[in-house]
């Protein structure tokens, strides 16, 4: 929903940026889906901007490099975490130089609202020597990225633009400025010293981008995004505040009227700019999010600054963490260190009020769906008590109750690896048990490659796909797999995974449908225990004709689970509800349907009419086939009596 | 004039979005300053999605500093709690209540039914005039110089919109209950 607002428009820090592609002209912009950043692409695509999903973020970057390369603009946008991935291309496009303006785009999560950890991305700035622009809402985020370019193009170099979760999601007036004339038409012309980094080349540009940082630090002293705000002149002149990013914002909100240097490039830094706006003040603090980066960069200049305590380098802040900093860094020496070390700190959840009564609630954790075909595995991987080593989607959710299945989460990718790697070292009899299990999307981005080293390596053991047809955590985005573009079209045919597993060496491709419990039950205690108590003949199974799997666990196999994502099918008619026959066992309720939840009132569990999708996962695991189906549209007509038993929903 | 502060809390699937999005929409066409900022990286699970909406003069932080919620909107009876103890007056918190729940045409409009319960108060009868007053005048909750003041029409208007085009009717009988009375 895009809000006309007066003059300009009401816009999210990530709708925000891709306006400017738009209107910088941007011809290509590529990324991977993962909170705060998706919306960025997603957006660029609806304003018409090419606009393409990549594999993952490593091939982003080099997509949007060769574009560049061949003269055109192009962007890159990823979620912090996703910058590690892309951080091989990023060292040597620095190198390399652009010839169409490219823009990196990263989006850090401090607090780690939906990431696996809250590192600060400013770092690659002097790591990879790159400008950097750290914009502090959604109007910033227009400009930042609209000037990007044209510094990109201006210094010969990539620019990065670091946003926080806080910028990405906030919405707030932005006025757009004219739109950039079209650029020539892109060609490619070959530039031997820039475009093809061998050993001479890479000496020769490493002089060019140290040469280059001095030159952008001078650009830092006069850009409009570096700005010193004078204080009110009300006596508090006796210390400077340098902040960057949505710090900003929170300043303003607790010190309206305190000196403020507002830096919006902060790599690299102007020297001269932040020695002469330091000069008439006793000290300096520094308001930022993570790491000290302002801060250590200041204190080497040999400036006043006060030191933070760590536990402000945790977590996100709020306005009342800022007014906490600047309290205690007024008075730094009533504070006892010790004491006062973690005080603040962020813990779980939205870091607490203090002073008011504690909420009594925690908020509404994350679930799988009504229907998700990922439950079965988790279930049943719980119950064979495997050590699984799991990756990031939402399966990692099996990491939680009711299944407790999952034991080691890293990053994109990491599943295989790790589960091989524990393999390679535990006795035989405890390796056995260990599994890896990685969804369809996540196996493209980054899994492919651990699957086709434990080949090399001669690894055996299993390896669940769950292959629901779509990066289903971040909103159910086509990938690889489907072969969907970022607008949902066909693109191409999408990869069949047991061929791959199949040319890749691996020994053996089982596929399952999730849905099918038993199926599933039997084929995870035959290939896991090899302790089969049915004959052979019986337990001979379709995907297994020779029936060796339950005699011979030493292979490596690829157990395909292949149902689409439950938010992709409508829900069917049949849905499912529990009967008087119930024992109240609990069996269903190990499920982990967000549908099923025990009524006190009437002494069993209950399914949601409303929720069922009508999965079947459920009645499978009843053993006293107390859980029937029912045809909703009979309860639906008039006179007709309510779903049996139904009660009130999950969230009543 | 200080800046108000507005909770809309609830879970996944429910249309908070929605709802603060048309909120900031009414405001927006009032030339307020208006910031809204919301976490929902987990909604696609059901989890917690809470927005937070500021207008004003000028606003500058995204997110409302603790305790300083002017109004709360509870989707969802647990997540609301969370917010409460941040509310500044007892009658700032708003919700459907079990009764009128059960009389909506469907869950799907909760959302828009929350929203207009809570902007009804402002609204000014049919033909101008002045805001109806609050029913305990001692209350200054309800102030009719507020930046919330609105006109019924406007209100039906923002319904029209925001809402899918199959499910505007729905929605406009849902918002006529909360302005007239059933």
């Amino acid at each position: 929903m895009l809000h006309r607002a007066g003059a300009g428009l009401f816009l999210s820090g990530n709708e925000a940026v891709a306006h400017a592609l738009r209107d910088a002209g941007c011809r290509l912009a590529t990324g991977y889906p993962g909170t705060p950043s998706t919306e960025i692409l997603e957006t660029a695509g609806r304003l018409g901007v090419r606009a393409d999903w990549s594999i993952n973020e490593k091939v982003a970057l080099e997509t949007a490099v060769g574009a560049c390369f061949a003269g055109a603009r192009a962007a890159a946008a990823m979620k912090h975490v996703g910058l590690n991935v892309a951080a091989d291309p990023l060292m040597t496009a620095s190198y390399a130089g652009v010839r169409g303006g490219l823009l990196i785009v990263t989006c850090d999560d401090p607090h780690a609202w939906s990431s696996q950890n809250e590192q600060d991305n400013r770092n690659y700035a002097p790591f990879a020597k790159v400008p950097l622009l750290e914009p502090s809402d959604a109007q910033e985020s227009y400009d930042m990225a609209r000037a990007a370019f044209l510094l990109s193009e201006e210094f010969d170099t990539p620019v990065l633009l670091r946003m926080t979760t806080r910028v990405c999601h906030s919405k707030g007036r932005v006025r757009l400025a004219a739109p950039d004339p079209p650029g020539p038409e892109p060609e490619f012309v070959p530039d031997f010293d820039r475009f093809l980094m061998m050993p001479p080349q890479a000496r020769s540009r490493h002089r060019f981008i140290e040469e280059r940082a001095v030159l952008l630090a001078e650009r830092a002293a006069v850009t409009p995004f570096n700005r010193l705000e004078p204080g009110a002149g009300d006596g508090r002149g006796d210390r400077l505040i340098v902040t960057s990013g949505v710090s900003y914002a929170y300043v303003r909100e607790v010190a309206p009227d305190a000196p403020v240097l507002k830096l919006g490039m902060t790599w690299p830094l102007p020297e001269t700019l932040l020695r002469e706006a330091a000069a008439p003040y006793a000290s300096v603090i520094c308001v930022e999010e993570l790491d000290p980066f302002l801060e250590d960069r200041l204190r080497a200049l040999g400036l006043p600054v006060v030191p933070t305590p760590r536990s402000f380098r945790c977590g996100e802040y709020t306005p009342r963490r800022v007014r906490a900093l600047l309290e205690t860094l007024a008075e730094p020496a009533t504070v006892e260190p010790a004491a006062a070390e973690w005080a603040d700190a962020p813990k779980g959840g939205r870091p607490s009020a203090a002073g008011l009564p504690a909420a009594p609630a925690a908020p509404a954790p994350p679930a799988l769906c009504s229907g998700c075909p990922h439950m079965t595995i988790l279930g049943v991987l719980r119950d064979a008590g495997a050590t699984v080593s799991g990756d990031i989607g939402c399966y990692t959710l099996g990491a939680l109750k009711p299944f407790s299945t999952i034991d080691t989460v890293l990053e994109m990718g990491a599943s295989i690896p790790i589960a091989m790697g524990m393999r390679r070292v535990l006795p035989a009899a405890r390796r056995r048990r260990v599994v890896a299990i990685i969804g369809d999307s996540t196996f493209a981005h980054s899994g492919i490659t651990g699957l086709a080293d434990a080949v090399y390596n001669g690894d055996k053991g299993l390896i669940f796909l769950l292959d629901n047809g779509a990066t289903a955590m971040t909103g159910r985005q086509g990938h690889p797999g489907t072969g969907k573009s970022l607008e949902g079209a066909q693109r191409g045919p999408g990869i069949d995974w047991v061929k791959l597993a199949e040319a890749l060496g691996v020994d053996r491709t089982v596929v399952l449908d999730p849905y099918d419990r038993e199926a599933c039950d039997a084929a995870v205690r035959r290939l896991l225990d090899g302790d089969d108590p049915r004959d052979p003949d019986e337990r001979r199974h379709p995907d297994d004709p020779d029936g060796a799997g339950g005699t011979d666990p030493d292979q490596l196999t690829l157990v395909v689970l292949k149902r689409e994502c439950a938010l992709l099918v409508p829900p069917q008619p049949i849905r499912y509800r529990v009967t008087e026959a119930c024992t109240r066992c609990g069996a269903c309720l190990k499920v982990g349907c967000p549908s099923i939840s025990f009524h006190d009132e009437i002494g069993r569990p209950v399914i949601d009419p409303a929720s069922c999708t009508g999965c079947g996962i459920c009645p499978a695991v009843c053993d006293d086939r107390a859980i029937v189906p029912f045809d909703i549209r009979e309860t639906r007509r008039p006179g007709a009596k309510p779903a049996a038993a139904a009660g009130p929903g999950v969230r009543g | 004039m200080r800046t108000v502060n507005v909770v809309f809390a609830g879970v996944g699937g429910q249309g908070v979005i929605l709802a603060s999005d048309m909120l900031c929409a009414l405001l927006l066409a009032k030339d307020l300053d208006v910031k809204k900022s919301e976490i929902r990286g987990m909604s696609q699970r059901g989890g917690s999605v809470v927005s937070e909406v500021r207008f004003g003069a000028r606003v500058c932080a995204p997110v409302i500093p603790d305790g300083e919620i002017d109004y709360l909107l509870s989707f969802d009876r647990n997540e609301g709690a969370r917010f409460r103890p941040q509310v500044r007056r007892a009658d700032g918190v708003f919700e459907l209540e079990p009764w009128e729940l059960g009389r909506l045409p469907s869950e799907k409009v909760a959302n828009v039914a929350l929203l207009v319960k809570f902007l009804a108060p402002f609204a000014r009868p049919p033909g101008g005039g002045p805001a109806s007053p609050p029913v305990d005048p001692a209350s200054p909750r309800i102030d009719p110089a507020s930046p919330l003041t609105v006109t019924r029409e406007e209100i039906l208007e923002l319904v029209r919109a925001a809402v899918p085009p199959k499910h505007v009717e729905m929605n406009l009988a849902t918002a006529s209950v909360f302005l007239d009375g059933p």
